[in-house]
């Protein structure tokens, strides 16, 4: 029960805690409009995208053949697309490496693949997604026709507008956000921690008089754990809740929610053994101790693109290795899709290992770093 | 029985020695004070008995329990008031008090009557709203007590509660601590304000670097230290053998005259009329006579060498 009594009065300060609310719960709304907008500028109606060269290789039969090629040849999509014909698949890859095109469509028999390499572009995005939409409705028109139900061919059919409008590239800032609020959450872990520790020096502040009550510190550290994760859980629930209203072309039927919610307590706890590690360097005051702190989660967030989006990729052309020693789950290419669109989860499962590394040598150097002050009897 | 037990207690922090060989033994329903200079060691003092440090020797035993041994059954009946105001600023007083209630196990509900019952006490209902922020220090000093005897604790250890306030405040919160003693608690009292002790409490131990030089009630500490008293005669004027016959008295150590006071060091319980009969004898008017008796500022001069405002 006291360990209720702990949450309740500890969200209700955090609350009403000015700075805290504009931190956690206006800032991130703030900087989700002010990137929405920014983005919805840049790709406003009068945008028009470069065209494409495709490398097209069709090993099919007319049946398939025939309609993907009407679809192509809609002005449309013309307009942004100039397919490169090839006879097979390694002739349009020379193709592509001599500079002649810039992506590959492969239909194969009734199977219709875009092959392009990471990272991809808003170009080869938009052509995905129109394919996507060419399949879907292709595949349902095949499921008519078997179940003897007839479907007219209507080739204006697959060009949905809402879904082509560029400025559905503005969930792009919600991509780059969810960066920034799972790095901020790890990392509030190391200010709590550090925060905490520094609080709890005997004799003084409030805590003083939670020592002097009958209430054992593991109670106290758990209950203040969970009432500031409660409350970074709410900011992450307000952003996606506003990020799904406000732009609505962002789906969240596609958020991995079980890999995010994994990351999130796997980068929290980095966060608290970062801070761990901190917090136990001896000879050390408690602002240099914070300033630490705050100078690696500055640093964290500018490498992976938190602060200035797409910076992560300019940090691992430079520094590839920065993938394994700076957050390796999210620095890591495509950890982004998987999360956020699906796709192969083994590099979200190498991340984590890379993450379970750091935090063994962080918990490794704290024990001995603790271990060394409390033989120098320091306090 | 004694409700405090503490036994060649001894707590270091690094080279400084803050407890040295600390004993002390405080009985049920007394109002103690602890009185020292800052940093002789009364903080500590309590931070060992409620194991806010841990001691590096000694026993303690408080409600004839181990402490660190029984720590969360005698936690249970005793209550703070730090020298600090140990509140929370986006709290109201209200919830800053029931906070602290419902920690020490009473229910919403219940703790929602003792809440009420505290702010009565300390006279703080009309600010309950408040948040600390908002209030002046005296009513934050009241706030502090509030949220330290809402739970009703046995054994009370107020750590300075009057600093930094007005005089006003400063009784209503003295008055506050009487009214405690007088319902039952025993109250540890620290001060360096000799006046609010000489005041206060029953029994009093001088403390200086973190040893108890002297313990006792106030007269007994008096006797411990003093031999002489002070009178002090107003007199109009002095006639040319005055002096020399007050000093030849018996039992008159010295005499001292600066206008328009005579001085004259007596031993202790010396009767004044010998020295009254001189006076009407040389024919000299004095308007007052006062006996000047010790003050535990005093006693602690007497027994360090230095004053409690040092």
């Amino acid at each position: 029960m006291k360990l209720w009594t702990f949450i309740k009065y500890d969200v209700k300060q955090q609350l009403r805690d000015r700075s805290t609310l504009f931190w956690m719960l206006i800032f991130p709304i703030i900087l989700i409009f002010g990137l929405g907008t920014m983005l919805s500028a840049i790709f406003n109606s009068n945008f028009s995208l470069p065209v494409t060269d495709v490398a097209y290789v069709e090993q099919s039969t007319d049946d398939y053949r025939v309609p993907l090629e009407t679809f192509l040849a809609d002005d449309d999509i013309q307009s942004f697309i100039h397919l490169v014909p090839y006879d097979s698949i390694a002739a349009a890859e020379t193709g592509v490496n001599d500079g002649d095109a810039d992506v590959i469509l492969h239909l194969d028999g009734p199977d219709v693949r875009l092959l392009y390499e990471e990272p991809s572009t808003i170009e080869f995005d938009v052509i995905e997604a129109i394919l996507r939409q060419y399949t879907d409705v292709a595949n349902q028109q095949i499921m008519l026709a078997e179940t003897g139900v007839s479907a007219p061919f209507e080739s204006e059919t697959f060009i949905d507008s809402e879904s082509i409008d560029l400025s559905g590239r503005t969930p792009t800032s919600l991509e780059y956000f969810t960066v920034t609020i799972s790095i901020m959450t790890a990392l509030f872990g190391a200010f709590y921690i550090t925060g905490m520790l520094s609080e709890e020096q005997p004799m003084t502040g409030s805590y003083l008089r939670i020592q002097a009550a009958p209430v054992k510190r593991i109670e106290y550290r758990l209950a203040r754990s969970l009432s500031r994760y409660t409350l970074i859980f709410l900011q992450l629930v307000l952003v996606f809740w506003f990020s799904h209203f406000v732009y609505r072309s962002f789906s969240l039927d596609y958020v991995h929610f079980g890999l995010l919610f994994i990351a999130w307590l796997a980068l929290a706890l980095y966060g608290t053994a970062f801070g761990f590690l901190v917090s136990s360097l001896p000879r050390l005051s408690r602002s240099t101790k914070d300033a630490i702190v705050n100078g690696f989660v500055a640093i964290i967030m500018i490498l992976s693109g938190g602060y200035v989006p797409g910076f992560d990729q300019v940090t691992l052309s430079v520094a590839p290795w920065a993938q394994y020693v700076f957050m390796p789950i999210f620095m890591r290419e495509g950890i982004l899709q998987v999360l956020l669109r699906g796709g192969d989860p083994a590099v979200f499962w190498q991340s984590l290992g890379w993450l379970a590394l750091h935090l063994l040598v962080f918990a490794t150097l704290s024990l001995l770093l603790w271990k060394g002050v409390n033989r120098r009897g320091a306090i | 029985m004694s409700i405090i037990a503490l036994d060649h207690v001894t707590k270091r922090f690094g080279e400084t020695i803050a407890l040295n060989d600390f004993s002390l033994h405080v009985e049920a329903g007394e109002l103690f004070g602890l009185l020292g200079p800052n940093g002789a060691g009364k903080t500590t003092a309590i931070s060992v008995m409620l194991n806010l440090y841990p001691a590096d020797s000694g026993t303690i035993r408080i409600f004839n329990h181990s402490m660190p041994k029984d720590e969360q059954t005698i936690k249970r009946r005793v209550g703070i008031v730090p020298q600090h105001v140990s509140v929370y600023d986006q709290l109201t007083v209200f919830e800053n008090i029931q906070f602290f209630a419902e920690l020490y196990g009473f229910k919403p509900a219940e703790a929602k009557q003792k809440t009420v019952a505290a702010l009565d006490f300390v006279e703080l209902t009309p600010h309950q709203k408040k948040r600390p922020p908002e209030l002046s220090g005296g009513l934050l000093r009241r706030l502090n007590i509030a949220c330290g005897i809402v739970h009703e604790p046995e054994l009370i250890f107020m750590d300075e509660p009057t600093v930094a306030i007005d005089p006003q405040s400063r009784n209503t919160i003295l008055e506050n601590i009487r009214e405690l003693n007088r319902r039952g608690a025993t109250i540890i009292y620290t001060s360096h304000y000799m006046e609010e002790v000489e005041m206060l409490c029953d029994r009093v131990a001088i403390v200086d670097e973190g040893r108890i030089i002297a313990e006792g009630t106030q007269d007994e500490l008096k006797d411990q230290v003093m031999t002489l008293e002070t009178a002090r005669i107003k007199v109009d004027a002095l006639t040319p053998g005055l002096l020399g016959r007050l000093e030849s008295l018996e039992r008159v150590k010295k005499v001292e005259y600066e206008e328009p006071f005579l001085d004259v060091s007596l031993e202790k319980d010396t009767p004044l009329a010998p020295l009254l009969d001189v006076l009407h004898d040389e024919q000299v008017r004095f308007t007052s006579i006062t006996v000047d008796r010790p003050s535990l500022n005093t006693v602690f001069l007497a027994l360090t060498g230095k004053t409690l405002r040092e």
